[in-house]
């Protein structure tokens, strides 16, 4: 599950990328040529953090406290970035 | 700090992401290592900005790398959530101390690194970390399909202590300079504490997103990121990434390390040879 996570959220931010930089090349500034880099840039920044949220879920699962704290800890210290990054 | 992004601009950028992505996927780096020097040096993008963009480039490397089957058979998913834990804290303190820091200090930094980096590579070119696969792994260790010997092989991870200082400075290091840190940790891991040179790349791979995303949100947030250069930098990063995966799976461990060096070596010189 985390190897086709990682392909399609990597297909979809590419594919969202590529079509607002071919908006920027047609019209520069359009607010339709960033929107789909803006998505693109945010999914491609979401898709390691549910990767982790992913491999949490599955350590809870599976009872593996070691990992499914690690996990946990290190999604504590992303969320701690967005929080510092808002302010 | 640039503001408008031209096409001649984004068009150069995404060449030289391709690029960054060839070698990441091949040495198992983020390809920050490569970029940032091109974009300060090469097209004037100011540090933090082209930090902000490599940081991103990071994230599209780490997760090509890491969805690859090469590198998913020779990940250590707890030994990388351990080390990650870690770097990922480093990371974020690096986030904080890089706005107080000035861009030359950060470019003297980053060349330092680079090179003590380089000169370690490639004094332990020739250690290889395989045992036995009847060798018990031991807590942090596992066992992997060695597809050039052609039988799976087991290693054990020693310096654990090491390994976890290495990863914190490394997560620091990574955010400051716009690097996965990669390129601390895998010398670290493969010269010091036992892990195989294709296992730490693998690795270093799948926790290099991590680190990077917890940088990029905060350069996101202070208005640092230009979305467009960033997005041309990825779409170059994707495209190369596939090609450095295919040469990194038929290139010998040795013959890599000693790329890498040479690489490293040569962006430290660059970086510095045009300080403001």
């Amino acid at each position: 599950m985390i190897d086709r996570l990682l392909a399609w959220g990597g297909y979809l931010s590419t594919a969202l990328m590529i079509y607002g930089l071919g908006a920027l090349a047609w019209s520069p500034h359009a607010y339709w040529s960033s929107a789909p880099v803006y998505a693109g840039l945010l999914i491609l920044m979401l898709t390691p953090v549910a990767r982790v949220l992913i491999a949490c879920v599955r350590y809870l699962r599976d009872g593996d406290r070691l990992s499914a704290s690690l996990t946990a800890g290190i999604l504590v210290v992303i969320a701690l970035s967005a929080w510092t990054a808002s302010r | 700090m640039l503001t408008d992004v031209t096409l001649p601009l984004a068009l150069l950028t995404g060449v030289a992401g391709m690029v960054a992505g060839a070698l990441g996927g091949m040495l198992g780096l983020g390809g920050g290592v490569f970029l940032v020097p091109f974009l300060v040096q090469g097209l004037g993008v100011p540090m933090p900005q082209a930090v902000a963009v490599s940081l991103t480039t990071v994230i599209a490397t780490s997760n090509a790398l890491s969805a690859s089957s090469w590198a998913r058979t020779a990940i250590n998913m707890r030994l990388g959530f351990m080390l990650e834990l870690l770097t990922a804290a480093g990371g974020l303190l690096g986030s904080l101390t890089a706005l107080l820091v000035t861009p030359r200090t950060l470019m003297i930094t980053f060349s330092v690194v680079m090179a003590l980096m380089s000169a370690l590579t490639f004094m332990r070119r020739d250690v290889r970390n395989n045992l036995p696969a009847s060798v018990d792994p031991g807590p942090w260790g596992g066992r992997f399909l060695d597809e050039r010997l052609g039988e799976t092989v087991s290693y054990r991870v020693t310096r654990m202590p090491l390994a976890m200082v290495t990863s914190f400075l490394a997560g620091n290091l990574s955010t400051l300079l716009g690097i996965g840190g990669g390129v601390v940790k895998v010398p670290v891991l493969t010269a010091w504490c036992g892990v195989p040179m294709r296992v730490a790349a693998s690795t270093s791979g799948f926790m290099i997103g991590v680190t990077a995303t917890s940088g990029a949100l905060v350069y996101l947030g202070r208005g640092l990121l230009l979305p467009m250069l960033a997005a041309s930098a990825v779409v170059g990063v994707r495209l190369g990434s596939g090609l450095g995966l295919r040469l990194g799976r038929r290139l010998p461990p040795r013959l890599l390390k000693i790329i890498l060096a040479v690489v490293l070596v040569l962006v430290s010189i660059l970086m510095v040879s045009r300080l403001p």
